[in-house]
């Protein structure tokens, strides 16, 4: 075929090898298909999509100037290098047209132009993309698409921004029908599914490409020199620190990622403490500290200036730092998916391999790194699901399309009902969420409330320049959580940290941050100014961040399971973690049992404090803790009782005062998933979750107004804070439906009800066996250290308040006695 | 509880406001009324009921303490907003029974538009600083601490967070007493909270379970 030749003669002229995956995608583009391509990082992915519309404008042959190919990619970090990638290769094949980005970051002079003389290429995001759907002017650009790339389309798929990237493919597919949709994707555990949602109507002729996963993956676990000393638990998890200096020592450049923002201060400091000559070679990247201090660090790694970067999932993504020779992975890996994208962050370049060392906090983690690296070898990867039909988004979406030349109701449910997560939206959620951006969303019309409206000719539109303002300023889904910014009295400012920890702090008092210590000046309207402290050695607390403990996932779960199977089966195991662990193994095994996957052990116990009862349904920490909470509440019906939950993620403690008499067949009862859905309302304070969880919904929805700087004082008088809506919306119009999305998505969230569900459904086949222990096990021993510090409050907030004051009395008194 | 000050019978209530008993007089602040009717005329569609809630809060509190007087201690009205008919309807019934009460409005930096005779025709509107018995009243807390008595004033809408390791903490109202200068919670059922800071020397008080109680400082 002619037009190949100038790409074939391009790929020869560097060095490069036709993969067959590639040209599959190519054909299957020529032939008019849409469909996912599957191939890990750094494998050619990129070329696999953009060939295809290069020939298609090769072959073409006009001249014509238009856009005809927009490439969504998740993070605008990474817009200006690919934008740089394609535009290489419009190069390398002569043909002369322009790949260009628009994301948050492009200035509007840049927009101005791009809007002028369209590229033919544009790299851009979710939000930039939602955002060029509100302008009319750019409808007959956009219907001029040939196709649209998704890139890591992975990591849009499980969240909002996916299903916002669903919506506008069906935007996209109503303005240029005959549209090609393509996404690129990393090896998840539902390719299928992945396809089908990315394609939404159009899924069934859709097409997976899978390329050759070649890529070498290292697991290695930096085993403590001597086990006697390792902590059954994880809180002293600090102690392999001189070892982990070593190791940094001995790389050029090293990441090592934590699973908090606490734990990346944490370890910061000790690393700092152990080698105090590293204090211009470490640095830290955390989602909480300012943008242009994590874009300094980044520059940093890419020139490779820096020894180590401690850090969490905020560097999980991103550009490519190729001087990155070691990952290591700072206590438990969480999934497999996620170690695998971190090994991935070393060994980018293709052919090279990828290591991750990992550094156990516990013992238990010498199993859950050995179990990992199988998982990885056999590519048993976690799937990410969809959201289905959130109706915040929905509002979003429709008042962008309001402001873009507007819609029809018939044609817009048809056009929503075509994606994936809305394909089951009733009438009932769609007449609400239309009469949300109409008249109030209420079961009455407020007068005075006007967004968008319906015109004589049929037609939804949006007018008011100001609402229009308002909704192009705070289009998205990523949530900032309601935070305090941190700043010098220069106003610069270093990050972020969450009120109640700063509320803490007196002013003349230190806290750590981004690894320094700051005295607090003084904190007022959520600004906290800081200035470095006058005192020579100051000690500063180290702030914790709510959320971002995400629970060991199932299939690694069961991968643990399965090694503790194969270890009390005396089966060999070489790997040096097990051969670590055989010794802590052995004690549980002579104390209690090791569990195997069929059984569901209970292990029972008094020490001097009281009574604990351990469950290990090994279900990850959000479910464990749901099955605690449940199991409390429904021991408590009959027979009113006080307990203190705690959870990890392979079982939880319940402790109380008085001992917990539970037969086996009770136990049968406490466990079985028969109306598990209101005994899970009725044991959490799901109302209390949910006001902590509307913020998202009542920001996507159009709730909170972001200030944009420099707004008029007016804009002020309509800020408020999405508890406080919560409670206006539960007292006062109790059926809205964000509501009840805020109940969903919580108990989905934090609470993780499907897998809860499935395992309670699994234990009513497992054996239960019940153990009175006379000691703590291995098992039992971290969740009892643990208790004291982790312990689940699901008593109300004034209950909270009122227990906090009496401890706060007893402090007092101590003080003065 | 009783203001822990000499020379005063100021007392502290669970229901977020304060009331002086040698006067009989009710003292509460920020009410925000219209607010809900001010974020809709934005565009964001939020429902009616709290305006009505927070003036049945205020009856319920005249009638228990059988106060004679009413100061409102600033940001009686959330906003101007564009149709006022519903909550002027309100306010009217409102001062309709309430026709022995007295009342005493501190205009506050969000009633910069308000026409009071169009609303409160009634009222004494009075300039910051004005004293009543040993009060005097301010909205936004005043620069200086006065020599003798006490300020009272709101504005700030002060909150306070108590957590514990490990639990989620709690947010609630709270007065404060910065020395003699209390700041009182914002009354209105559709305000927000703004957490402050805990200098050394300022008390907090908080309404729990009832009762208004100190919240301990360890030292």
């Amino acid at each position: 075929m002619s037009v190949s030749s100038p790409i074939t003669s391009w790929f020869r002229a560097r060095g490069w090898r036709l993969l067959p995956f590639q040209r599959e995608t190519w054909e299957a583009y020529a032939r008019g298909e849409s469909g996912l391509v599957h191939a890990p990082t750094g494998l050619g992915k990129t070329l696999a999509a953009w060939i295809g519309p290069i020939r298609e404008e090769l072959q073409s042959g006009t001249e014509e100037r238009a856009m005809r190919v927009l490439w969504i990619t998740p993070m605008r970090a990474l817009a200006t290098d690919t934008a740089r990638s394609l535009q290489q290769a419009l190069d390398g094949v002569g043909l002369q047209r322009r790949a260009e980005c628009r994301t948050g970051d492009t200035s509007s002079s840049v927009r101005v132009r791009q809007k002028r003389m369209p590229p033919f290429a544009l790299v851009t995001t979710p939000e930039s993309l939602s955002l060029i759907l509100t302008d009319e002017e750019q409808l007959p650009v956009l219907r001029g698409l040939r196709a649209v790339v998704v890139d890591e389309w992975h990591e849009l798929l499980g969240s909002k921004r996916g299903v916002q990237t669903q919506l506008c493919m069906a935007r996209l597919r109503t303005l240029a029908p005959g549209l090609k949709v393509w996404g690129l994707s990393a090896t998840i555990g539902n390719l299928d599914e992945a396809m089908r949602v990315l394609l939404g109507r159009d899924a069934a002729q859709g097409r997976i490409v899978h390329g050759r996963d070649r890529k070498v993956i290292k697991v290695e676990t930096l085993l403590p020199k001597e086990m006697e000393t390792f902590p059954w638990s994880g809180h002293i998890g600090v102690k392999l620190v001189q070892q982990v200096a070593e190791r940094i020592a001995n790389a050029r450049t090293t990441l090592l990622f934590t699973n908090t923002r606490s734990q990346t201060e944490i370890w910061y400091q000790e690393l700092l403490d152990a080698c105090p000559d590293w204090k211009d070679q470490l640095a830290m990247h955390h989602s909480s500290i300012d943008r242009e201090d994590r874009e300094a660090v980044e520059q940093r790694l890419r020139d490779g200036t820096v020894k180590c970067v401690v850090c969490t999932s905020s560097l999980d993504l991103g550009v490519d730092f190729s001087p990155v020779e070691q990952v290591m992975q700072v206590g438990s890996p969480k999934g497999i998916a996620r170690l695998l994208q971190r090994a991935g962050r070393s060994g980018h370049q293709p052919g090279a391999v990828s290591r991750v060392l990992g550094v156990p906090t516990n013992a238990l983690e010498l199993v859950e790194f050995a179990a990992a690296r199988e998982s990885l070898a056999a590519r048993r990867i976690e799937s990410r699901h969809p959201v289905m039909a959130p109706l915040d988004l929905l509002a979003q979406h429709l008042i962008t399309v309001a402001l873009g030349g507007g819609f029809r109701e018939e044609e817009m449910l048809a056009e929503v009902r075509s994606t994936h997560s809305y394909a089951n939206l009733t009438d009932d959620e769609w007449k609400w969420t239309l009469r949300f951006i109409t008249t109030g969303g209420a079961l009455h019309a407020y007068p005075q409330y006007h967004k968008v409206t319906l015109g004589e000719d049929g037609v939804y539109r949006l007018t008011d320049e100001r609402m229009a303002r308002m909704h192009r300023f705070s289009i998205g889904t990523i949530v900032a959580g309601a935070s305090v910014s941190i700043q010098l009295r220069s106003g610069r400012r270093l990050g972020s940290v969450e009120e109640w920890f700063i509320s803490h702090i007196q002013p003349g008092r230190c806290f750590i941050f981004g690894g320094k210590v700051w005295e607090l000046v003084r904190f007022h309207n959520l600004v906290a100014q800081v200035k470095p402290p006058e005192k020579k050695k100051p000690k500063g607390q180290i702030p914790s961040w709510q959320g971002g403990k995400s629970p060991l996932s199932s299939e690694l779960s069961a991968a643990v399971a399965d090694k503790l199977r194969r270890f009390r089966a005396g089966e060999p195991d070489k790997s040096p973690e097990m051969k670590k662990i055989t010794p802590v193994l052995e004690v549980q095994r002579r104390w209690s049992i090791i569990p195997n996957p069929d059984e569901m052990l209970i292990e029972q116990l008094q020490t001097r404090d009281g009574y604990h009862v351990y469950l290990y349904p090994f279900a990850g920490r959000l479910v464990n803790a749901a099955i605690g909470t449940l199991t409390g509440y429904r021991i408590g019906r009959d027979n009113p009782l006080s307990l203190i939950v705690t959870p990890n993620d392979y079982g939880v403690e319940l402790y109380g005062t008085v001992p917990l008499e539970v037969s086996e067949s009770e136990w049968r009862a406490i466990l079985s998933p028969d109306h598990l859905l209101d005994d899970v309302l009725a044991s959490v304070n799901a109302a209390e979750l949910g006001r902590h969880h509307f913020r998202e919904i009542a920001r996507v929805a159009g709730l909170i107004l972001t200030g944009t700087p420099g707004s008029p004082p007016t804009m002020k008088m309509l800020q408020t804070s999405s508890g406080l809506l919560y409670d206006v919306f539960t007292k006062y119009d109790p059926d809205n439906l964000l509501l009840s999305q805020a109940r969903r998505e919580v108990l989905e969230r934090q609470l993780e009800f499907t897998r809860l569900r499935e395992t309670l459904q699994a234990m009513t086949r497992r054996k239960i066996i019940c153990r009175r222990c006379e000691r703590l096990t291995p098992l039992a021993f971290p969740l009892w250290s643990d208790r004291i510090s982790t312990h689940l409050a699901t008593e109300d907030a004034s209950t909270r308040l009122a227990r906090m004051l009496e401890e706060l009395e007893r402090a007092a008194q101590k003080d003065k006695a | 509880m009783f203001l822990p000050l000499s020379d005063t019978s100021l007392q502290l209530l669970p229901e977020l406001a304060a009331f002086d008993t040698s006067g009989q007089t009710l003292f509460v602040a920020d009410l925000h009324l219209g607010k809900a009717a001010a974020f809709r005329d934005a565009g964001l569609p939020l429902p009616d009921g709290s305006d009505a809630e927070t003036l049945h809060a205020l009856s319920a509190l005249i009638r228990d303490l059988k106060a004679r007087r009413l100061v409102i201690l600033g940001d009686v009205f959330h906003a101007r907003i564009s149709h006022r008919e519903a909550l002027h309807a309100l306010l009217r019934d409102w001062l309709g029974s309430h026709r022995d009460l007295k009342l005493a409005i501190v205009p506050g930096n969000h009633d910069r538009k308000i026409r009071w005779d169009e609303w409160f025709p009634e009222a004494d509107i009075l300039t910051p600083g004005t004293a009543v018995g040993n009060c005097l009243l301010h909205h936004q807390p005043p620069e200086t601490t006065p020599k003798t008595g006490i300020a009272l004033c709101g504005h700030l809408h002060p909150g306070i967070s108590l957590s514990r390791r490990g639990v989620r903490g709690v947010t609630a109202p709270c007065f404060r007493l910065q020395e003699n200068v209390l700041t009182l919670p914002a009354f209105g059922s559709f305000t927000g909270l703004s957490v402050l800071a805990r200098v050394a020397g300022d008390r907090f008080f908080v309404s729990v379970r009832k009762q208004v109680v100190e919240v301990p400082v360890p030292h």
